[in-house]
């Protein structure tokens, strides 16, 4: 049952309709540049989608003309995929199990039909999205998709690339929820467990130093594997996980109104935000996500691990934070590039009313929330971060002027 | 809607699992001003047209089947919980920079921003179950509204429109523990969808379907049995709601 692609599949790839299936598969791959699975999980599922789609009909429209058996194996084919899709939609899991051994088990390897029905099956369901786990682990070791040789491989290597990926996902959740109850995995088994087992886990055996750092790499391994897998865990317990790693969420407050401008210039806020500032803003954004999803965190607070607060108190951090002598971020050059702490200015922030930042701007115009208790921030600049200003309202109502810190000269 | 309220059907179903099936949809058959327990033919009509044509882009038998489908193997629940997922896991400074970059695009308009800021939020703050939840409950509703719209604009065939609503039915009851847990959640898949919670009629809606004695919420019990559901073949021209879990 191939689908006719819609224009918005099309405008996916960010090609006009073609019949050029290499076509296809290159502007595929111009997209994944921009559309990532772990920066941009939902676009990923539409690029993906769409890619799919367009594909299976782009394949479909050049096949060639069947002979008459040809005609008849590829009606067999059809049969059994539209009984496939019958206990699919049942949800008899393993019916559709059960049907897949009968039809392949009566077709021997490497004949026509074999073939036809493994790629087939390879077109249809192997990046379905709707398909069962337990199907989907089935049809792999029943059929060559492990294979990296193989003429699934060879045939689409895009397509086959993406199975991988998706089998890598699969055999890593099989993994995590696999040893349910085994004392060496209990992180594991908290998260893979709904939100009222895990807390009640949680409860009973509060996690470790040792065990934070578990999480955090377990969290990494969910995130590159997330497109397949992640709706499959409660996000309730991936909330408490978090936060018995780091402590309560950082709770949002209303949408921010225009920070006072910082020049006498008439522009208004949204005026200042222009494309080229929302990609560094980006930048900044990733980068610290990638520093912190990369365990490159610098800068640890005790409270986080339970201590008191590291935040001075606000008569003694005022003055300190007027001082030009005082340092606001660390700048540490290192081997993996120029490490930005922020634990300088986060242990003032009871003197602090607003903290205004700029990457690769003169003027710090995004709002950075201040964490009501300590947390940790630091992360690896990225090549492309420059510079790093910054301005502060402080507590007396009085504004900061503005600093720059120069990445790329701490770095030399 | 101000004049919204719970009302019996001339022909009202009968109890079983097609009234099960279509109470699913109950909170927009009254806000559409329909019999919240039965499917009143006298009901057709231009508001029926209007309203997919220009809700959904719905025309004609064809697209309705197709967006039923859609709606049954993928709706927004799925891309959505998605995100709310993403949102629960991030650590703490990367939920500050998030929330900052959107901040930084809802000041310059973006509608989008806003409403996953509003998403962000409410995941920290763990608004109603909203990490937990699979967002069912909306597109559900949503199939049920427009199988009963194409029942009532003879677009869809009896036995082809109730094969899909009582399967959207065992999913829901599946998914679900009473009819307070649809609904709230129905309130908060909604929401997650608009990108926010401001009380409209929907709220209203669901509130009345809880308490009114004309409810099929009070009249129908929560764990009604439903047959084994039929293996029956699958045609790409007629709509199908998927029971595969995935």
């Amino acid at each position: 049952m191939i689908q006719t692609p819609a224009a918005s599949d099309w405008t996916a790839l960010g090609i006009d309709p073609t019949t050029d299936a290499d076509e296809v598969r290159r502007a595929y791959r111009a997209r994944l540049r921009d559309v990532g699975p772990e920066a941009d999980p939902e676009g990923f599922q539409t690029l993906r989608a769409a890619y799919e789609k367009v594909l299976a009909a782009v394949d479909d429209a050049r096949s060639t003309p069947r002979s008459d058996e040809g005609d008849h194996d590829a009606a067999l084919v059809d049969r059994f995929l539209s009984d496939l899709l019958a206990r699919r939609s049942a949800g008899d899991e393993a019916g559709a199990i059960a049907l897949v051994d009968e039809v392949l088990a009566s077709h021997r390897p490497g004949t026509a039909m074999a073939e036809m029905l493994a790629d087939s099956l390879m077109e249809h369901l192997s990046l379905a999205r709707n398909i069962s786990p337990r199907l989907f682990r089935h049809l792999a070791d029943r059929l060559d998709w492990r294979d990296v040789q193989g003429r699934s491989a060879r045939d689409d290597p895009e397509r086959h690339a993406l199975v991988l990926d998706r089998i890598a996902a699969e055999d890593w959740y099989g993994e995590l929820a696999g040893s349910p109850g085994d004392p060496d995995r209990q992180i594991e088994t908290i998260m893979a467990s709904d939100r009222e087992r895990a807390a009640a886990a949680l409860r009973a055996s509060p996690i470790s130093q040792e065990q934070r750092q578990h999480v955090r790499n377990l969290f990494e391994q969910l995130m590159s594997h997330a497109t397949f897998v992640l709706t499959r865990f409660d996000g309730g317990t991936l909330a408490l996980l978090r936060e018995a790693v780091e402590g309560p969420p950082l709770l949002g407050e209303p949408t921010v109104a225009p920070p006072v401008p910082l020049t006498a210039a008439t522009t208004s806020p949204a005026q200042l935000v222009s494309p080229q500032r929302r990609n560094l803003i980006r930048i900044g954004v990733f980068g610290l996500l990638g520093a912190v999803v990369a365990g490159k965190l610098i800068y640890s607070s005790k409270s986080s691990d339970g201590g008191a607060s590291t935040a001075l108190a606000k008569d003694i951090a005022l003055p300190m934070l007027k001082d030009p002598k005082t340092a606001w971020l660390e700048l540490v050059p290192g081997p993996d590039g120029v490490k930005v702490d922020w634990a300088p200015v986060m242990r003032m922030r009871n003197a602090i009313k607003e903290l205004h930042v700029g990457y690769n701007e003169e003027m710090p115009t995004t709002l950075f929330p201040l964490p009501t208790s300590d947390v940790a921030i630091g992360f690896i600049a990225p090549p492309t971060l420059t510079t790093i200003s910054m301005r502060i309202l402080y507590s007396d109502g009085t504004w900061s002027t503005v600093r720059q810190y120069n990445i790329r000269k701490a770095g030399q | 809607m101000e004049d919204m309220k719970v009302f019996h059907a001339a022909r009202r179903l009968e109890s079983g699992e097609r009234a099960w099936a279509y109470a699913v949809g109950a909170m927009y058959h009254v806000a559409h001003g329909f019999a919240a327990d039965g499917v009143d033919p006298l009901c057709a009509g231009d508001f029926q047209k209007d309203m997919l044509a220009r809700d959904w882009g719905i025309r004609d038998r064809q697209t309705l089947v197709a967006q039923l489908t859609e709606l049954g193997a993928e709706g927004h629940r799925h891309s959505h919980a998605a995100r709310l997922r993403y949102y629960a896991m991030q650590w703490r400074p990367a939920i500050a920079s998030i929330r900052e970059e959107l901040r930084a695009l809802v000041r310059d308009g973006d509608d989008d921003a806003a409403a996953n800021l509003w998403r962000l939020d409410a995941v920290q703050a763990g608004e109603r179950g909203i990490r937990s939840s699979t967002l069912l409950a909306f597109d559900a509703a949503r199939g049920v509204m427009l199988a009963r719209a194409g029942l009532m604009l003879d677009w869809l065939t009896e036995d082809e429109a109730w094969s899909y609503l009582v399967d959207i039915a065992r999913d829901v009851q599946r998914s679900y523990t009473s009819w307070a847990a649809y609904g709230a959640d129905f309130v908060l898949s909604r929401d997650v969808w608009r990108g926010g919670s401001t009380p409209d009629a929907f709220n209203t809606a669901v509130d009345m379907l809880l308490h009114d004695q004309a409810s099929p919420w009070v009249a129908l019990p929560w764990e009604l049995p439903f047959s084994t559901r039929p293996l029956t073949p699958v045609e790409p021209d007629k709509p199908m709601w998927t029971l595969e879990r995935r």
